[in-house]
């Protein structure tokens, strides 16, 4: 791809607001880097839908089993 | 434990550090699921990731006073659970054994929830180490570049070289160029 704009970065939300505008304002005159944003953008949407199914299994156990396994070696101030 | 709820992580820090176990059993219970859920992502074991969990959390404990910057706790925890789980990694994987060159997987589009949770698993698991990580610590727990690049100890640049090439690889798998009304399939 030969466009100079960073897709990448305005995608992961690391952008000013002119750079923002500027990839905006590019994407609606090109084609290819619309549809490059639009992979991207289904790319992230993919990563969000990731279900946490290893918190909600896991979150019991988890508080119980460090709070009570720790709680024994966390006593006092915290060492230096 | 009440008093503490709704005070700042700093706050807490500060207090933890004067040996209020309160105040930092209000910090694990506010970051125990993101660290857990970031260490079980990255070393693939649930029972390894509650072990290392715990362990992340009492070396915070143990070194809470070498902290400069109590405002900066999340990425320093971060950096622990990252120094933990990498020496789990290493041990389980020896030096110079190749990951998994991720193959092209099928089409997403008009996956089901499961069949979609399924293929993001499968794609993250066939990153490297380094570029799942950035993966995660980008989209799983919205860190900054820089606060990246401080808690793996790399230049921003290498973090974001990581972070592109993932994002690459993940693209390439879950979102595969649209070719004349369906999706490009590899092999």
């Amino acid at each position: 791809m030969s466009c100079e704009v960073d897709l990448k970065a305005y995608v992961v939300g690391e952008v000013t607001r002119n750079e923002r505008g500027v990839v905006e304002d590019h994407v609606r005159g090109c084609q290819s880097c619309r549809e490059e944003l639009d992979r991207l953008n289904l790319t992230r949407s993919m990563l969000a839908s990731l279900e946490d199914e290893e918190i909600r299994a896991a979150s019991p156990l988890c508080r119980t089993a460090y709070l009570s396994r720790a709680g024994g070696r966390l006593c006092g101030a915290p060492g230096r | 434990m009440n008093r503490f709820r709704g005070i700042e992580d700093r706050c807490l820090v500060a207090e933890a550090r004067r040996g209020h176990m309160a105040a930092y059993n209000v910090l694990m219970l506010r970051w125990q699921k993101r660290v857990f859920i970031h260490i079980v992502r990255l070393v693939g074991q649930r029972e390894d990731a509650l072990d290392l969990t715990q362990d992340v959390f009492l070396k915070a404990y143990q070194n809470l006073k070498k902290l400069d910057d109590p405002a900066k706790f999340p990425g320093w925890l971060f950096r622990i659970a990252h120094n933990e789980a990498f020496s789990l990694l290493r041990k389980n994987r020896p030096e110079g054994e190749m990951t998994v060159e991720p193959k092209f997987a099928e089409s997403s589009g008009g996956l089901f929830p499961i069949e979609c949770t399924l293929a993001v698993r499968s794609a993250l698991a066939r990153l490297s180490d380094d570029h799942r990580e950035a993966v995660l610590l980008k989209f799983d727990q919205g860190f900054k570049f820089e606060e990246m690049a401080e808690i793996l100890s790399c230049p921003v640049s290498t973090v974001i070289s990581r972070l592109y090439t993932a994002l690459d690889l993940l693209k390439r798998t879950l979102a595969p160029v649209n070719t004349g009304g369906r999706n490009e399939l590899r092999s």
